[in-house]
């Protein structure tokens, strides 16, 4: 059994927006899986709906972490699973941190409420946690506010608190995107170091195609509000089948590329969720889509590309 | 020709507690594109601010086109107004919600360029940039992110400038955007002969934008020179380190490279460590480097100001 299983995962907003339409996959014990799209994308809702804080939206399909039903759960069992089992991360760390409690006490807080830990025990392990995440000084540190922290010791401090209970699963959303690019490279080595010793499984949410071919085994490719393209970080990147990733990898500048030739953009703008459109969400963008195939009227299917790599194109099936 | 010359420029804080810029000097060609990086706090938008004259500089000067701007009145600077322009990183929050698009980009155009066709030459350049004339009645809302930023680009360009300050033109965009901004930036310099100063955090977009580039540590440059320079041979320990975190986006290139991972936190400003002020993270570091500033010199062809540049 994986750790993560979603299935058919569909998270509605009143005014029937549709943010994740039909979404599944599955993460592995220790594993760390990139979930990549754009804004819109769904892919913090669909972070959030594994945590199970939506309130205002439907969230239906399946969802189970360690064979445990979250979808439809009552409250009670969610929080039971929530800080324990599974923690999260968010990009903004001073507005994820309460500024009027010390950092010791909001890494101490869920300790004890999971563990039913002494205010002196919880202590502790609070410092044992700010030490294991590379805060200098841990003991002293307990006292110190939020903004007593940098930026980067801040997202130190929030791995800390979602660390404290020995979760299985960890949910990074765009950890590192607030934070300047040398301390991004400290915060992904913490998290690799951390996955490596507690066997920690990750999912990576972000927009940064380069931090999921740095730490990702798997990448997920969400395009408004499903899945285009999921598999292998290797053959996602080197042999990419959907039009979008394709697209993705193109308008990118990078450090390795040519700084010469102009980059090749994704023309246009990702669709409104109220009214996505008909057929395949990307065939309005799509420089490959043709009028033999059913682009613009028929949702495309899952196809295998290769071993664990699939895609949602209509191409797949036409050049199979 | 040179366009922009700047010496010693610096910005004090809380009555000189703070140097935010420490004395920088920089020059751009006519049609040239220089590129500042650096991380938060390092001085790169305060720079832009100081060159546009939105900020005071606290010494230095600013010479543009010969001419020296660094002391000007609000009346003595309109003029300058038409020849510098600036693009900011938020495109929502730069144009006025309350105001069409047709108002946002003709108002400068009726201060600065009176002689022109308001409705004629709002509308030659909302196409030039990408968007269609009817474009000019509608409300900032009613577009997306990148949509915005061409109108905030087509408001600079109207009064027909000679340089562009942009600050983080593209980091709001998605990526799929930013390309398309990046590319129209980069036909816009070459049709129109413009220069850009392009201040940004991401290595990989200014090394597609800039000729030049100049790497921003704490309020001062550390290593100024052309493109091929810099990311191909980096002389400053910092700029290598920088190079080095940017992630490439292929998962095998990416895996084998070998990083340079930097301890701690860039400093601040209010309080400078003595000398280098890179040395307490540089992990070439001697004691000289902790004692005793080192200038901008000049290493194969670039200038930088280290103790021990890398000269391979």
């Amino acid at each position: 059994m994986s750790l993560l299983e979603v299935s058919g995962l569909r998270v509605t907003f009143p005014g029937d927006v549709c943010a994740v339409d039909g979404l599944s996959f599955t993460l592995e014990r220790g594993k760390t899986l990139g979930i990549v799209g754009e804004s819109g994308s769904g892919k913090s809702v669909t972070s959030l709906a594994i945590m199970g804080l939506h309130r205002d939206a439907t969230v239906s399909g399946s969802i189970r972490v360690d064979g445990i039903q979250v979808v439809g759960a009552p409250q009670d069992q969610v929080r039971r699973l929530r800080g324990r089992r599974m923690a999260m991360i968010f990009q903004d760390p001073l507005s994820s941190l309460h500024p009027a409690y010390t950092v010791g006490e909001q890494i101490a807080e869920a300790y004890r409420l999971h563990f039913g830990a002494s205010r002196k025990a919880a202590r502790v392990r609070a410092a044992d946690m700010l030490a294991q995440v590379g805060i200098p000084e841990p003991r002293r540190r307990l006292a110190d506010y939020p903004h007593q922290f940098s930026g980067g010791m801040r997202q130190r401090v929030m791995i800390a608190m979602a660390l404290a209970c020995e979760p299985e699963l960890l949910i990074a959303d765009e950890p590192t995107t607030a934070l300047d690019v040398t301390v991004q490279a400290q915060i992904l080595e913490l998290i690799a170091r951390l996955q490596q010793e507690i066997g920690l499984a990750v999912l990576m949410i972000t927009h940064d195609l380069g931090v999921v071919a740095r730490i990702a085994d798997e990448v997920l490719i969400m395009y408004a509000g499903a899945a285009a393209e999921q598999g292998p970080a290797i053959p996602v990147f080197t042999r990419a089948q959907h039009p979008y990733t394709r697209g993705l990898l193109n308008c990118l500048p990078r450090l390795d590329g040519d700084a010469q030739s102009p980059l090749i953009p994704i023309q246009g703008s990702p669709p409104s969720l109220l009214n996505p459109p008909a057929g395949c969400r990307f065939h309005p963008r799509c420089t490959e889509r043709t009028s033999e195939l059913p682009c613009a009227t028929e949702r495309p299917a899952w196809r295998i590309a290769s071993r664990g790599h699939h895609a949602a194109c209509h191409l797949l099936e036409a050049n199979r | 020709m040179t366009l922009l010359e700047v010496t010693g420029l610096s910005k004090t804080f809380r009555k000189g507690k703070i140097r935010a810029v420490d004395g920088i000097s920089l020059t751009v060609q006519a049609g040239d594109t220089l590129g500042l990086v650096g991380e938060s706090g390092c001085g790169k938008s305060t720079t832009g601010r100081m060159l546009m004259r939105l900020l005071e500089p606290s010494a230095g000067r600013i010479i543009f086109d010969g001419k020296d701007i660094t002391r000007l009145g609000a009346r003595q600077l309109r003029p300058l107004r038409r020849d510098i322009q600036m693009i900011f990183q938020d495109p929502f929050s730069s144009l006025n919600p309350r105001h069409t698009v047709g108002e946002i980009i003709g108002t400068p155009l009726k201060i600065l360029r009176p002689e022109a066709n308001v409705r004629k030459t709002v509308q030659e350049i909302l196409e030039r940039v990408g968007l269609a004339p009817e474009h000019a009645g509608r409300y900032p809302h009613q577009f997306s992110g990148g949509q915005a930023q061409r109108i905030g680009i087509a408001r600079a360009l109207v009064v027909r400038p000679r340089l562009i300050v942009a600050d983080e033109p593209v980091s709001a965009l998605d990526v799929s955007i930013q390309a398309q901004i990046i590319n129209l930036m980069s036909d816009l310099r070459r049709d129109l002969g413009l220069s850009y100063i392009f201040i940004a955090h991401d290595l990989a977009v200014v090394r597609h934008v800039c000729q030049r580039i100049a790497v921003m540590y704490l309020g001062r440059v550390v290593e100024i020179g052309d493109r091929e320079q810099i990311y191909a041979t980096p002389a400053h320990p910092y700029t290598s380190a920088l190079l080095s975190a940017v992630p490439i986006p292929h998962p095998v290139a990416e895996r084998a490279r070998k990083r340079m991972v930097l301890q701690g936190d860039p400093p601040s400003p209010a309080n400078p460590p003595a000398g280098c002020a890179f040395s307490p993270r540089c992990p070439k570091a001697a004691s000289r480097c902790h004692a005793e500033r080192p200038a901008l010199t000049e290493v194969a062809g670039r200038l930088v100001a280290c103790h021990f540049p890398e000269t391979a």
